[in-house]
C-alpha cells in the first residue's frame, strides 16, 4: 500500500547500450510523489537524459524496474504510457500547423464509451469528437499564451513560441507525468528566466508531476521541489534545493552547485578543522584525525583587516559582479574565492574568517586509491589491468629477492609469491598523470575534476578502474592522460598468510 | 562593366547552343516537310499524323506504362530501403550506402548486359516483367539517394514524439515520418520516371522483341528509313510537358517561401 503514495518509482535501474562496455546509468533508485517537481541535474553525459528516456519508454533499462503507481512499466512501449515529453529541440511536426501539432495526441486517443447495443450495454473505444478536441486544444494553447496561433505554420514561429507549442502538445493529453528534457536550452537568457517562472506556475496550476532534466544548476535551484544530482551514471545526492546547496553530499556536488571553495582538511580536537594551514572552528561532529573535504561558499567568507580574522591573505584579483565584488584571495598557496560588497584594491592584505555554521564538512569518498591485485611471475603487481613495477620485499620485513626471483625472509626461508593476492594502496598525490599518452602503458580519461584551492582532484578512468589523482596542473574533463606510479609508491599488503607461499 | 557584359554574353551563348536543336525541332514541327531545314508552310499536320501513327502511339503508351510501373516499384523499394538503412547500425548503414552508390556511377551497358545474362541463365524469357526489373534496378538507387538527405534533415526526435503522444509505430510512420520525407519521395519518383522514360540501353537488352518504347521504336525505324516527321511533333510535346513541370514546381516553391517570409515578418 505504501507504493500508492508514489506516482513513479525507479528501482535499481541500470542501463547499458548494446555496443558499450560501461553502464551509462548505475543503480538508480528514486521515488517521486504525485505532483512533485523533480529535476535531474548533472553535466552532459551523466546519464540524466538516458534516465528520462527510460521513463518515457524510448529506452528500456538493462536491469531494474520502473513502477508507475506500483506497476512495472519498464517494458511498455512509449505510446502505452500516460507520460508525455517536451523534447530538447521541441520535435514539433513541421508539416502540421500549430493546431494539428497540439491535437495530434488527442486525434489518436480512444476513450471508452458505453453504448446500448441490442438492449445490452457494451463498452466501445471511440475517438474524441472534433468539438472536444477543439476545446481541449484551445484550452492548452490558452495555458501557454498562444490563443491566436492555431493556424500558423511551425516554421513561422520563434524559438520561444515553438517551445510553448511543444509544452501545449504534451499537456493537452493530461499526462500523469510530464517529462522535460532541457526544454529551455535553446532559448536566450532573458527568455529562459521568464519561461522558468512560467513553467513553475504551470506546474502549480496543472498539478501534474514534472520530471525536468537540466545541466543548469541555477535553473534546478529555482524550479525544483527535489533535485537529483547525477554524475557519471550515479546519483550523487537527492534533496531539496536548499539542502543540496547548504549540505552537499560530496565535493562533486559542492563544486557543481553554485560557486564554492573546496579544500582537503583534517579534523582536530574541540570541533576544529584544519584547512589553509589554520584551525577553523566548526559545528559538525566528525571522528578525530579524519581526512575530510571542506566547502566554503564565497558569500560566507568574511573579509576583515589583517590580523582580525582566522587567516591572512592577499587579494589577487577583483571582478565587479553587479551586486557585489568577487575576489580571489591568496592564502599561502591556496586560492580563496570570496564575495563582498566592499570595494578593496588588488594586492591589499586582508584577513578572512568563516562562522562555524557556514563551514560544511563532507566525508571523503576515498582517501587512498585501493585495488585488489596479485603478484606476477616476475615480481610485479597486477591491478587495473596492468603489471606494475613494485617492491615486493615490503610484504615481509627484512626480506630480499634472490637471483631466481624468490622472496627470501630474514630467517632465510624462501617464498614463491606468484599469483599471491594482495591489497594495493596508492596515495592520491602519488598517482602521476601526463600528456605523454604515447609513452605511458596505462592511459585513462578524466571523468570528474574538483578544484581544491591549490590543486585539482581528478577522477581518471581506465577501462573499468578508476584512479583518484591530486595534481596541481590543469586538465579538462574528457582529456586522455597517461598514468604512471613510481615503484616505491605502490603499497602492498598480502591478503593471506605468507606461510602458504613458502617453498 | 565590359567584363560583366562578356560574362553574360557567354552564358547566353551557351544556353542558345544548348536549346538550338530543340528549338529547331519545335519550329519544324509546324511544317510537313520530310527533313528539318525545308519549310513547306505552316501546318498542324504533323500533330494529326502523330496520333494516326498507331505504332508510334503504342510505343508512347508502352514508354509511359513502363515508366510509371517501374517508378512506383522503385519509389516503394527505395524509400523503404532508405528508412531501413537510416535506422540501421552505423556499419550496416555504411555498407548499404556504398552499394547504392554503385549503380549511379556504373556504366548502364554493364548493368544491361549483366541483367540480360542473368535472366538467360535463370531461364527467363524477356518480357514486360524483365523490363520492369531492369528499370527498377536502374532507378532505385536514385530514389534512395533523394530520400536519404530528407531523413537526415528530419529531426530524429519527431518519430519519438509521435510515439510519445500515443501513436503506434505504424501511425507514426504514416502520419509523421512520411509527410516529412515526402518531398524526397516525390523527387525520387520524378527522377525514376524521367530516367525510365528516356532509357534506351537497358530497354533494348531486356525487352520482349515485339515490345517497343519510343526510343527503341525510333531506333528500329532509323535502321531502314529516315526519322518519321511526326517524331518532331512528339518531341515538342515531351519538351512542353517538361517545361510545364519545371514552371509548376518553381512557382509553388516560390509561393511557399513567400508565404513563410510574410508570416515571419507580419506576425
Amino acid at each position: 500500500m505504501e507504493q500508492q503514495d508514489y506516482i513513479i518509482e525507479l528501482r535499481n535501474v541500470r542501463k547499458k547500450f548494446d555496443d558499450a562496455d560501461d553502464y551509462v546509468v548505475e543503480n538508480f533508485n528514486l521515488k517521486v510523489k504525485k505532483g512533485e517537481f523533480v529535476t535531474f541535474l548533472g553535466p552532459s553525459g551523466c546519464g540524466k537524459t538516458t534516465t528520462l528516456r527510460m521513463i518515457a519508454g524510448f529506452d528500456t533499462p538493462t536491469e531494474g524496474e520502473i513502477l508507475l503507481k506500483g506497476v512495472d512499466i519498464s517494458k511498455l512501449p512509449p505510446y502505452k504510457r500516460p507520460i508525455n515529453t517536451v523534447f530538447q529541440k521541441y520535435a514539433l511536426f513541421p508539416t502540421m500547423n500549430v493546431f494539428d501539432n497540439v491535437a495530434f495526441g488527442l486525434k489518436i486517443k480512444k476513450v471508452p464509451v458505453k453504448v446500448k447495443k441490442n438492449g445490452q450495454e457494451v463498452v466501445k473505444m471511440v475517438h474524441l469528437t472534433k468539438d472536444i478536441i477543439k476545446q481541449k486544444v484551445q484550452k492548452a494553447l490558452e495555458i501557454v499564451d498562444l490563443e491566436q496561433f492555431e493556424t500558423r505554420d511551425i516554421q513561422t514561429l520563434s524559438g520561444g513560441q515553438q517551445q510553448r507549442v511543444a509544452i501545449a502538445r504534451a499537456i493537452v493529453n493530461e499526462p500523469e507525468i510530464l517529462l522535460l528534457d532541457e526544454p529551455l536550452g535553446a532559448l536566450d537568457l532573458k527568455m529562459r528566466k521568464e519561461m522558468q517562472l512560467e513553467l513553475k506556475e504551470m506546474h502549480r496550476k496543472l498539478g501534474i508531476t514534472f520530471i525536468y532534466v537540466t545541466h543548469d544548476q541555477e535553473e534546478a535551484l529555482t524550479m525544483s521541489d527535489t533535485i537529483v544530482v547525477m554524475s557519471d551514471g550515479f546519483i550523487q545526492q537527492i534533496g531539496e534545493p536548499k539542502q543540496i546547496y547548504d549540505e552537499p553530499a560530496n565535493a562533486f556536488v559542492a563544486d557543481f552547485i553554485g560557486e564554492s571553495n573546496i579544500y582537503s582538511g583534517t579534523i582536530f580536537p574541540d570541533h576544529k578543522v584544519k584547512i589553509l594551514n589554520k584551525l577553523f572552528p566548526m559545528v559538525d561532529d566528525f571522528p578525530l584525525h579524519e581526512k575530510v573535504d571542506v566547502v566554503l561558499r564565497p558569500e560566507d567568507i568574511i573579509i576583515s583587516k589583517p590580523g582580525e580574522g582566522t587567516v591572512d591573505g592577499v587579494i589577487k584579483s577583483k571582478i565587479f559582479k553587479g551586486i557585489h565584488y568577487q575576489y580571489v584571495i591568496m592564502v599561502g598557496k591556496n586560492e580563496v574565492t570570496a564575495q563582498s560588497t566592499l570595494s578593496l584594491p588588488v594586492d591589499e592584505k586582508v584577513s578572512i574568517s568563516v562562522t562555524p555554521e557556514n563551514i560544511h564538512i563532507m566525508k571523503r569518498d576515498a582517501t587512498v586509491n585501493a585495488y585488489d591485485g596479485y603478484i606476477t611471475k616476475n615480481n610485479k603487481v597486477c591491478f587495473a589491468e596492468y603489471d606494475w613495477e613494485c617492491d615486493v620485499t615490503q610484504i615481509l620485513k627484512g626480506s630480499s629477492i634472490d637471483e631466481d626471483g624468490y622472496l627470501v625472509g630474514p630467517d632465510h626461508k624462501k617464498y614463491d609469491l606468484t599469483d599471491a593476492e594482495v591489497k594495493v594502496d596508492v596515495d592520491l598525490n602519488k598517482v602521476m598523470i601526463s600528456d605523454n599518452v604515447d609513452e605511458c602503458e596505462v592511459t585513462g580519461q578524466i571523468i570528474q575534476m574538483v578544484y581544491k584551492g591549490d590543486h585539482y582532484q581528478y577522477l581518471v578512468r581506465n577501462e573499468n578502474d578508476d584512479f583518484i589523482v591530486e595534481n596541481e596542473w590543469t586538465w579538462n574533463e574528457g582529456d586522455i592522460v597517461g598514468v604512471t606510479i613510481n615503484k616505491e609508491d605502490i603499497k602492498l599488503k598480502l591478503k593471506g598468510d605468507i606461510k602458504q607461499y613458502e617453498l | 562593366m565590359v567584363k560583366k557584359i562578356l560574362a553574360k554574353t557567354y552564358v547566353y551563348f551557351i544556353l542558345f547552343l544548348m536549346y538550338l536543336p530543340i528549338f529547331l525541332l519545335i519550329v519544324f514541327s509546324f511544317t510537313d516537310s520530310d527533313s528539318v531545314g525545308v519549310w513547306n508552310g505552316f501546318t498542324f499536320k504533323l500533330y494529326g499524323d502523330l496520333f494516326k501513327n498507331k505504332e508510334l502511339m503504342t510505343a508512347v503508351g508502352n514508354t509511359i506504362l513502363i515508366a510509371f510501373v517501374s517508378a512506383i516499384v522503385s519509389t516503394i523499394i527505395g524509400t523503404l530501403g532508405a528508412i531501413g538503412s537510416y535506422y540501421s547500425k552505423k556499419r550496416t548503414r555504411k555498407v548499404i550506402e556504398g552499394i547504392t552508390q554503385l549503380p549511379v556511377v556504373n556504366a548502364e551497358i554493364v548493368m544491361a548486359l549483366s541483367l540480360a545474362v542473368l535472366f538467360v541463365a535463370l531461364g527467363f524469357s524477356f518480357s514486360f516483367f524483365t523490363l520492369v526489373i531492369g528499370h527498377v534496378v536502374l532507378t532505385v538507387a536514385f530514389v534512395f539517394l533523394s530520400v536519404k538527405p530528407k531523413l537526415q534533415q528530419m529531426d530524429p526526435n519527431i518519430y519519438e514524439a509521435a510515439l510519445d503522444l500515443g501513436a503506434t509505430p505504424r501511425v507514426a510512420l504514416y502520419k509523421v515520418m512520411l509527410p516529412e520525407i515526402l518531398p524526397g519521395i516525390v523527387s525520387g519518383f520524378m527522377l525514376s520516371l524521367t530516367l525510365s522514360l528516356d532509357d534506351f540501353i537497358i530497354t533494348q537488352y531486356l525487352k520482349d522483341p515485339s515490345f517497343e518504347t519510343i526510343s527503341t521504336y525510333i531506333q528500329k525505324i532509323l535502321a531502314k528509313h529516315p526519322v518519321p516527321p511526326e517524331v518532331r511533333a512528339l518531341t515538342t510535346f515531351i519538351f512542353l510537358i517538361a517545361v510545364l513541370a519545371v514552371v509548376v514546381n518553381n512557382v509553388s516553391a516560390y509561393r511557399h517561401s513567400k508565404k513563410i517570409n510574410s508570416m515571419k515578418e507580419g506576425k
